[in-house]
């Protein structure tokens, strides 16, 4: 495998696992890791949660991360874990160009 | 096809309406209806008046048998389900009930004729023929209305109601839904559209990747199981495939081109996976699919792999802005749409 998709596949990988891991420690969640699949739908189906866990998923992330969720852009991001990997991923990526 | 895409479009943009000649629906009757479900079901089954879930039935290997929703209603238990035959359903749940004796199966479609509505505005073509009370009506929520059993579940992306009407008043529904629909430019939809938006939303299709032998692990369909429940059928093989793990998983993607199902994914010359699903979504002007592929390249966001020579590149579901996310019944209106679109 190619170092740059190995180093593109092991960011993806990390953001990933520590997304997961925050929102089984924040939401408190009784359920490992391995037991949560990236696409699995957060609200309605899934993990369903409610409009509270989506507060305290955003402030959680942006606490993590370093980053703006919350800027009253559409909240689409809010669907799976790997969407919120996307925008996780997007954000620290706008904020790299801007710092450059 | 042109009316796969008046009718996809119609899912997308406004209501469409389908006769669910697929789906199996079941009313479960007496003291153990619902012992019925927990023994049977991979999940917990604890629900509230008027609440859905949605899971699978499992086979002795782990792989889904049929793709269902159990549903309680007062005291009566509902079961709808894609898949098996309802003779084939009925007969499975039978055989793996035999410690249940006080229950019995009805076969609803005897009786009630399934019809179907997805669509950014269902909800409100739904209010005007069944009443305002259905706005109320919460996702994965059940209500009988006017003699109408009405679910509120779609596997399009979009609001979805099934609605099972009495067969001796299926063409009256027919012609209040089309007389109705008329102003919401009603289409109709056949199940390649449907099939479709289940796609691009990666809902899970048991008639497509449900037949490649995989299991919910593969599936991604994890949410569907309980982490605890210990007995139902298919409980061994899926704590053997818990505890061995996975190598392999269903994954999303694009690609500009049309390219046959179980064609090998490339990634560096290395075969990586298979296409198990793909269509031409008309939303994003290009094809959507799943495929299988193994570690470590079964990450979305990754634009590296080829298919016959075409770019692939995996992405995070759903893969197109599904409408209803924006429209709520409570602030919007088919017929006030443009005007607040300001277009």
């Amino acid at each position: 495998m190619q170092s740059e998709l190995k180093e593109k596949i092991e960011q993806r990988e990390n953001t990933y696992n520590r997304v997961t891991e925050l929102l089984i420690s924040y939401l408190a969640l009784d359920i490992s890791s391995e037991q949560l699949d990236p696409d699995t739908p957060l609200f309605g189906v899934g993990l369903e949660f409610d409009s509270i866990d989506a507060i305290e998923i955003i402030i959680s992330l942006e606490s993590e991360f370093e980053i703006v969720l919350d800027d009253g852009e559409s909240a689409s991001f809010l669907r799976t874990i790997n969407s919120l990997v996307d925008e996780v991923m997007r954000r620290k990526e706008v904020e790299l160009d801007e710092r450059n | 096809m042109k009316g796969t895409e008046v009718g996809y479009n119609a899912i997308r943009n406004s209501v469409a309406f389908t006769e669910e000649s697929d789906l199996c629906c079941l009313q479960l009757t007496g003291k153990q209806a619902f012992d019925v479900f927990d023994t049977v079901c991979p999940c917990d089954v604890f629900l509230q008046d008027g609440q859905m879930k949605y899971t699978l039935l499992l086979n002795e290997d782990g792989t889904p048998f049929a793709d269902i929703y159990v549903c309680r209603k007062g005291e009566d238990a509902y079961l709808l389900g894609y898949g098996p035959n309802v003779d084939t359903l009925i007969d499975w749940i039978t055989e793996h009930s035999a410690e249940n004796t006080d229950f019995s199966i009805i076969d609803l479609s005897k009786t009630y004729a399934p019809l179907a509505l997805d669509g950014p505005y269902a909800w409100e073509l739904c209010a005007e023929v069944l009443g305002p009370d259905i706005l109320g009506l919460p996702y994965l929520g059940m209500k009988v209305s006017d003699e109408v059993l009405v679910f509120r579940a779609g596997q399009t992306g979009e609001y979805g109601y099934h609605l099972l009407v009495p067969t001796d008043q299926k063409n009256a529904w027919l012609e209040k839904l089309h007389t109705a629909g008329s102003a919401f430019e009603m289409a109709h939809a056949n199940e390649a559209a449907r099939a479709q938006c289940a796609l691009e939303n990666f809902f899970f299709d048991i008639n497509r990747e449900g037949q490649y032998g995989l299991t919910p692990f593969e599936l991604q369909l994890q949410w569907r199981l309980s982490a605890q429940k210990a007995a139902y059928p298919g409980a061994e093989a899926i704590r053997t495939r818990r505890q061995s793990g996975w190598t392999r998983r269903l994954t999303c993607f694009s690609t500009p081109d049309p390219v046959k199902v179980d064609t090998a994914v490339v990634c560096d010359d290395e075969v990586v996976g298979h296409i198990l699903a793909i269509g031409y979504s008309p939303v994003r002007g290009d094809y959507v699919g799943k495929a299988l592929l193994r570690r470590p390249y079964w990450h979305a966001g990754l634009d590296v792999f080829q298919v016959q020579g075409c770019p692939l590149k995996t992405l995070s579901p759903p893969a197109v802005d599904n409408l209803s996310w924006n429209i709520s019944p409570y602030n919007d209106s088919f017929h006030t749409r443009e005007k607040e679109n300001g277009s």
